[in-house]
């Protein structure tokens, strides 16, 4: 069953899914070629690009996450679920199924990634002090979309009701954090609840840090 | 186990105006069974039902013996499903989504399969986004037949299809009942479709099951019975149900009736009444005289 | 003259009047325009700066709020005063202050005569104060070290209530290094940055350690003591041919490692031992030999680079935990109970 399930998501996303990797490939090569200019003169300028560059990684996780994600449920949600809540298996289990499709389409993006990356680690000589972490880059790269992937397909997964329930509640936050404003300027929900969301225990901490190919 | 499909007291709100209340189903083992109803009535509604599509607010189903939704997986892969929308993935071709299909369910037919693709002219390498909506007929059909299932639910299978089409599924549904004995469930609001294989048959209306019975029953039962009377005659202590009367001119009158039985001739055997001739309604006219008497009743 | 607005015997607010605030203004302006006159133009124009800071923050006061000033806490020679409407931030403000000053500077206070730094708040009205965090009001915040005895008082400016205890930190430590003596500010160049945390201050001070590029900075990464003391600018080089000097921030975080190793005291020790040398104050201050403090000093800064790299240790763990609660969330959308 996994095989079905994984030969018709890569049957719908693959063009969507080579696209990515070859970014995620692209992605740790160009930004060191960029910044380095083959000799250590100007470290800190290198490093402090290097970190700019680093926020397109949690950016291209995202872009990778609801992509995925979305492919994988398009078709599903564009017949109303029907055909998938006709076949003879637990639906928790038709759901696993398809989660488990989703990551093995989002290996070879990971992959590529850690492959660019220790490419472009090897192709700097560096002075002393510094270091490369490729294959930390590539493990954080690899969390990270996880857990993006996790929000997606949740999401994605989602009856129509769920997703409506949840959009009035965030509605309903959105008007009470205004509220709040108003009455005791100084609190601000949005800001609590996003520091927590993006703090250790959060649940998008991992995306958090620096994302360093190169670091001290 | 003697039904293959069974409701109590099944009922579901779908929105303010509509709401099925206390359907109470049975379809026999082996039954062809035409699940008749107008445009509307909610026999899409009961046909998700039964199949765990939708959670009823009260009421019971059983498929197959099994409890729904609690063995659910066990009850589908038993039944083969003709939905009444198109809902396989688009972007797969016919032979990807037979083999995709294939995978869930281990008492599918390869070679019945084979034969049936080349029996129905799909080509395995056609794009489903690109099949007419015969083929996309004949696709579904074939997908639901050759897990070899034990019940078959059909919603309005037929419908929007040409002749051609209409009578290669047909045949295709037919010959596999014969051979392996299978329940058929099929809802349409196409009388005469059904008039012609199904041999038990439920009508609803607003929500409600109006009859089930089978359908010799139903055929011979609902009558006309043109007969001149001096008087007015009430139908009161009649042994059948009177469904419909009409005053022709003069002392001519024109009862439809419903569980007629020739013996009940007898009952006009009064002075003054005299019954000229007794004739058969087909499916489409006891059907609407069913109806015309439920919604009066209802009303 | 104007008067002590704190009596260092009777520790009672005595609100001080509109006439002495101008009275002190006018003497502040005429004492500014003598030593400006000798001064090369950058001084004189840090001066006016300086000098226009103040005269702003007197007139605040005068404007509005000093009438209402009262004393909140005092201790070890140090009286804390506040407008009534940011009193509790003054009080929060001023344990930070305490607490730092207990840390770097023991009891010592800057001169005998006292000092006054005069923290003027404002409270921002517009729309995007609202998303901020907790904000001032209008309001004075006065630092006294007894006795009282200063005309001038040192001003700064807070919008919140983390710039307020700063800048009490940052006001007291400008009036406390220069006693260090010539040798160790000129080698400081600027008072240590205390309001940054410790973290901080070494993870940056790191940052610079580790990307410094000059042959001597190289060479103290890779462990030559000689090469770390040429670089900081304790020494001279060892050879000719050596080039680099850390940022000044790098030396600022060394002359704080000596204290915070050689423990309470260490400031005393440094004022006692009078010392000529960069070198020595640092002796003074961490009790320990000049090559082993740059040992554990570089040690320091070595163990502070990341072990993962760009990985949080736990991540999986964390990551793990949320996605599983996610697939449940997903399992949990009705139609797929």
């Amino acid at each position: 069953m996994l095989k079905a399930i994984m030969r018709i998501q890569w049957k719908g996303s693959w063009h969507l899914v080579v696209a990515l990797a070859v970014a995620a490939f692209a992605l740790p090569i160009v930004s060191v070629r960029t910044g380095w200019s083959g000799t250590p003169a100007n470290l800190p300028g290198f490093l402090t690009e290097l970190e700019l560059w680093g926020l397109f990684y949690p950016a291209l996780a995202a872009v990778a996450a609801i992509v995925v994600a979305v492919s994988i449920w398009i078709s599903d949600r564009r017949g109303h679920h029907i055909y998938a809540l006709l076949l003879p298996i637990p639906r928790w289990r038709y759901v696993l199924l398809r989660y488990l499709g989703g990551l093995m389409l989002l290996l070879p993006i990971v992959l590529a990634l850690w492959a660019g990356a220790i490419i472009a680690a090897a192709s700097l000589d560096l002075p002393p002090g510094l270091r490369t972490f490729p294959h930390a880059l590539a493990a954080k790269f690899a969390l990270s979309l996880l857990l993006l992937f996790g929000v997606a397909f949740a999401v994605a997964a989602s009856s129509s009701r769920a997703l409506g329930i949840s959009v009035r509640l965030l509605g309903l936050f959105i008007a009470a954090h205004i509220a709040v404003i108003m009455l005791r300027p100084g609190t601000n929900l949005i800001w609590t609840v996003v520091t927590a969301l993006v703090t250790s225990p959060g649940p998008f901490a991992p995306l958090g840090g620096r994302w360093m190919l190169i670091d001290v | 186990m003697s039904t293959a499909i069974e409701t109590t007291g099944l009922c579901y709100s779908a929105s303010k105006d509509f709401s099925i209340r206390g359907l109470s189903l049975k379809v026999p083992v082996g039954a062809l069974y035409g699940f008749l109803g107008p445009n509307g009535c909610g026999k899409t509604t009961t046909i998700r039902l039964l199949l765990g599509l939708l959670r009823p607010d009260a009421g019971t189903v059983r498929l197959l013996g099994h409890p729904v939704p609690s063995e659910l997986p066990e009850a589908l892969s038993k039944t083969g499903v003709v939905p009444d929308r198109p809902h396989l993935h688009r972007y797969l071709s016919v032979g990807e989504a037979i083999a995709f299909h294939r995978a869930f369910y281990s008492t599918w037919d390869g070679k019945w399969a084979a034969e049936q693709l080349n029996e129905f002219r799909l080509l395995p390498g056609q794009k489903i986004s690109r099949l007419s909506k015969g083929e996309s007929a004949k696709l579904t059909i074939l997908l639901a037949l050759c897990q070899t299932p034990d019940l078959l639910v059909l919603d309005e299978p037929m419908d929007g299809l040409d002749p051609v089409v209409r009578r290669d599924v047909l045949s295709a549904l037919l010959d596999y009942v014969s051979r392996r004995g299978a329940t058929v469930f099929v809802s349409s609001h196409l009388v005469h479709e059904l008039e012609r294989f199904c041999d038990w048959i439920g009508v609803m209306d607003r929500g409600r099951l109006v009859v089930e019975l089978p359908m010799t029953e139903f055929r011979n039962g609902n009558k006309r019975i043109r007969f001149t009377a001096v008087q007015p005659v009430e139908a009161t202590d009649a042994p059948f149900t009177l469904l419909n009367r009409n005053r022709d001119a003069g002392s001519a009158e024109t009862w439809v009736v419903r569980g007629w039985r020739p013996e009940m001739s007898a009952w006009f055997d009064r002075p003054g009444l005299a019954v000229r001739e007794v004739t058969d309604l087909d499916l489409e006219d006891g059907f609407v005289e069913l109806l015309r008497a439920f919604r009066a009743r209802e009303a | 003259m104007s008067r002590p607005i704190v009596s260092d015997t009777i520790g009672i607010a005595r609100p001080r009047s509109g006439r002495s605030n101008l009275l002190l203004l006018s003497l502040l302006t005429t004492a500014a325009a003598g030593p400006a006159a000798a001064q090369d133009a950058s001084a004189w124009r840090d001066s006016v700066t300086r000098l226009t800071a103040e005269v702003r923050a007197i007139r605040d006061s005068l404007v509005s709020h000093d009438s209402t000033v009262v004393e909140l806490e005092r201790s070890n020679g140090v009286v804390l005063s506040a407008t009534p409407q940011t009193r509790d931030a003054a009080v929060r403000g001023f344990r930070y202050f305490a607490e730092q000053r207990a840390r770097w500077f023991g009891p010592a206070l800057p001169s005998p005569g006292g000092f006054r730094l005069v923290v003027q708040t404002s409270a921002r009205r517009d729309i995007l104060a609202r998303f901020g965090g907790a904000e001032l009001w209008n309001g004075s915040v006065v630092l006294t070290g007894l006795p009282d005895t200063v005309d001038a008082a040192r001003a700064q400016r807070a919008a919140t209530e983390k710039d307020l205890g700063n800048q009490l930190v940052t006001g007291f430590s400008e009036l406390m290094f220069p006693s260090l003596g010539e040798p160790t500010m000129q080698w400081l160049s600027d008072p240590p940055p205390l309001h940054m945390t410790d973290r901080d201050r070494r993870s940056t001070a790191m940052y610079m350690v580790m990307t410094s590029t000059g042959k001597a900075e190289r060479g103290c990464v890779d462990g030559n003591l000689d090469f770390c003391a040429y670089a900081l600018g304790l020494r001279a080089a060892p050879s000719s041919d050596l080039t680099g000097a850390y940022p000044l921030l790098v030396r600022a975080d060394l002359f704080l490692t000596a204290l915070e190793i050689g423990g309470p005291g260490g400031w005393s020790r440094i004022l006692a031992a009078h010392p000529a040398r960069a070198e020595e104050a640092l002796l003074a201050a961490s009790g320990l030999p000049a090559d082993s403090l740059l040992t554990r000093w570089r040690d320091g800064m070595m163990a502070l680079r990341p072990n993962h790299g760009p990985l949080e240790s736990g991540a999986a763990f964390l990551v793990a935990g949320w996605v599983g609660a996610l697939l449940l969330g997903a399992l949990g959308a009705s139609r797929w109970r």
